[in-house]
This record gives C-alpha cells, sequence and structure tokens, in this order.
C-alpha cells in the first residue's frame, strides 16, 4: 500500500474512532441521566432556529444561545397549566447563571401589554413575543405550555409534557446534571 | 391600657366558631339545593354545570360543554374581534380533557370520533375548516393561531400519564349529544383499541 493512502486511511480511521468515542460519550452521558416525570427524549436534531423580539425591543435570535443549554418554554398567559407553571420557571432563573443555562420564554400571539403585565405579576423580566403564533406552531409544541431542553450544540434532546414543578429538587437536579454533563 | 383593651375584647376563636355554627348551615343549604331548572331554558341544552368524567380501560375523558358567554368572554379577552366572537357564540363547544392512565400510548385521532344529536349523525368543525373560514374573513393571525392553541389537537399521541385538553366544537343544536370515541393504543397503534360510548351530554346554555 502506498504511503500516502495508508495516512489517508489512517486519519480516515482516526476521525471514525473520534466521532464513534464522542458518539458513544454522549449517548452514555445522555442514557446515564435519569429523566423525571414528564420529561421524554425528543431528538429530534437541530433546534429550528427562529428570530424574534423581546418586551424590550430587542431582536433575539435562538442560536445566539448556542453552546450552553437552552430552556425553551412556549407560554400565554390564558393557559391555566402556563400560569401554575410560572412561579416555578421564576425561581428557575434564580437557580443557574444564565451562562450555563440560557432560559427563553416565548409567548404565543398574545399582545405586549398583556405579556408585560402578566410577567411582572410573576416577578419574570422578559419574553419573546411570537405575535403571530407561527413560530409557535411551527416547533409544534403537544400543547400549552410546552418546553425544550437544547444542548450546547443545539441539538434537541428533550421535551417537557405540560407543565412542571421545575423548582422541584428533582428538576432542579436533572438540569444541573445536564449542565454538568454527568 | 392598650393591652387591657385588647383584653377585653371577647377572644377571636369562638367568636369565628360561634359565627361558623350559624353561617356553615345556611351556606350548605343554599349548595346543596338541587338548583331549580329555569322557567326559560330551551329544551334539550344543559346548564351550565360541572364535567362529565368517563373513566375506561384506563382512559379518564372528561367532557366539559360551554355556554356561549363563556366562550364569547374567553375570546373577547384575548382580543378577538365581534365578527368572530358572535360565529364562536353559535357554536357548541364541548372542552375535550384526555388524561391516559395506562401504562402504553394511546392515540387520539379525532378523525376517529363520531357525533350525532338526538341520533342524527353531525360533523364536528375541524381545524382546517375553521382555517380556512378565518383566512375568508381576513382574521389576524395572532387570533387565528390562539383559536386553534384552544382547540383538541387532530391527533395526538398521549403518553402515559399524559393529560391535554382543547375544545371540540359541533353544531348548535338542541338535544342528547352522543359520542362516539376510538383510541388505537400502543407505540404501533398494534394494541387493543378503546372505543368509548357517551350520550349523557347537551350543548350548553347560558345560565
Amino acid at each position: 500500500m502506498n504511503f500516502h493512502l495508508l495516512l489517508k486511511t489512517w486519519n480516515v480511521r482516526r476521525l471514525a474512532v473520534s466521532a464513534l468515542l464522542f458518539a458513544v460519550t454522549f449517548n452514555v452521558v445522555a442514557a446515564g441521566i435519569e429523566k423525571p416525570h414528564g420529561i421524554r427524549d425528543y431528538q429530534i436534531g437541530r433546534a429550528p432556529d427562529f428570530t424574534l423580539n423581546d418586551l424590550e425591543g430587542d431582536t433575539r435570535k435562538l442560536s445566539d444561545f448556542q453552546g450552553r443549554w437552552i430552556f425553551l418554554h412556549f407560554w400565554a398567559s390564558w393557559c391555566g397549566p402556563c400560569r401554575l407553571e410560572m412561579p416555578h420557571i421564576q425561581k428557575l432563573t434564580q437557580q443557574f447563571d444564565a451562562d450555563e443555562l440560557a432560559i427563553i420564554l416565548v409567548n404565543t400571539a398574545e399582545d405586549e401589554d398583556t405579556v408585560f403585565s402578566f410577567l411582572a405579576e410573576m416577578q419574570i423580566e422578559n419574553s419573546l413575543l411570537d405575535s403571530d403564533g407561527l413560530i409557535s406552531e411551527a416547533w409544534k409544541p403537544r400543547g400549552l405550555p410546552t418546553t425544550f431542553l437544547i444542548d450546547p450544540q443545539g441539538q434537541v434532546q428533550y421535551q417537557a409534557i405540560g407543565g412542571r414543578e421545575w423548582s422541584k429538587p428533582v428538576y432542579l437536579q436533572f438540569l444541573r446534571r445536564l449542565i454538568d454533563g454527568k | 391600657m392598650a393591652a387591657i383593651k385588647r383584653l377585653d375584647k371577647p377572644p377571636a376563636l369562638p367568636y369565628i366558631s360561634r359565627m361558623l355554627r350559624i353561617l356553615l348551615p345556611i351556606v350548605l343549604t343554599l349548595f346543596t339545593s338541587s338548583t331549580p331548572v329555569s322557567a326559560k331554558e330551551p329544551v334539550g341544552y344543559a346548564q351550565f354545570k360541572f364535567p362529565h368524567i368517563i373513566r375506561q380501560d384506563g382512559i379518564e375523558l372528561e367532557l366539559f360543554p360551554r355556554p356561549p358567554n363563556q366562550i364569547a368572554a374567553f375570546y373577547e379577552a384575548r382580543g378577538f374581534p365581534p365578527e368572530m366572537i358572535d360565529i364562536l357564540k353559535q357554536q357548541c363547544y364541548i372542552t375535550v380533557r384526555i388524561h391516559n392512565r395506562r401504562n402504553d400510548i394511546v392515540w387520539l385521532e379525532l378523525d376517529n370520533w363520531s357525533f350525532s344529536i338526538d341520533g342524527k349523525p353531525v360533523q364536528r368543525s375541524d381545524r382546517g375548516q375553521w382555517k380556512r373560514r378565518w383566512q375568508k374573513m381576513g382574521t389576524a393571525l395572532n387570533h387565528q393561531s390562539t383559536f386553534r392553541w384552544s382547540l383538541l389537537p387532530e391527533t395526538l399521541d398521549y403518553l402515559p400519564d399524559e393529560r391535554e385538553s382543547g375544545n371540540i366544537i359541533l353544531p348548535r343544536r338542541p338535544g342528547n349529544i352522543s359520542i362516539q370515541a376510538s383510541f388505537a393504543t400502543g407505540k404501533d397503534k398494534q394494541g387493543k383499541p378503546i372505543h368509548i360510548h357517551y350520550d349523557k351530554l347537551q350543548c350548553a346554555q347560558n345560565p
């Protein structure tokens, strides 16, 4: 076998072994993290990107948050379970630094005033506004509320079914383990 | 002096207890006595009361007919225009909540549900029909979206212990509504299907 071909084969092999090791490591990590009640695997691939304005009028792009775990939450103030869940999310914002877990709220099809007054009541500072509801529908949540957990590489990994008590230790520990990769 | 004054006051607990003894029977009598049926109540419509709950084969199905005023109030609060509200008030709204208490997947496929009123088949208005209607009226996208979120999904795989709800919309007519709801089960829908029949329902009228 000629030397160049050998080197090429060697590099391809090395690449393949690295990819395999990465995949095995990631899967072991993912499989090793026990999911709390109401969280399901949801590996649909890369998170569909979107750009929306927030309550401050600033434009935000989902992919700008890549590099850390993203907690992407679709909600509306008229939905009962959303109202119950929001205080837990408020507590969640106090538990994690923004650079380790990006908590992104997306309000579905409500006007700014409604969102502002509801969030003020909940002591939450900001939310993205999906004013026409099209982004929310494109993400196909099972219903409202729905939360997706996106890994630092931008891959959707989990979906939370319905409202969850995120401030309970079982969910906090789950999120902590995801962030720490343990 | 102030301390003495406070001591002179009758202790709060016995006072509350006495009041409760007087008020409780009155309150209980008011709430447990059967509500008289209004003389104006049209025949074939139900009073807005409590949900109908059917439990069968590990599925909990809750059916809650909603009166037009409640529907109108909900959508008005979301800023829906009067022309939408007028249309929605003329429908028979039933809020459906499904809770899968089984250990396997239960499939909601509304195409597999059938409805009749006093034995005559009626068609549910599906998302596609509503979408066309709203689009024809030039309804704002945000209202279309909120409206869609308020409907029961056309299809959904209910995971174990999952609960989701939404409305189904039937033509508003007097009479007994009969619902035949069929659910496939199992990951690949190969499990034993579940058929739930319920016919003690009526469209709700305003109280």
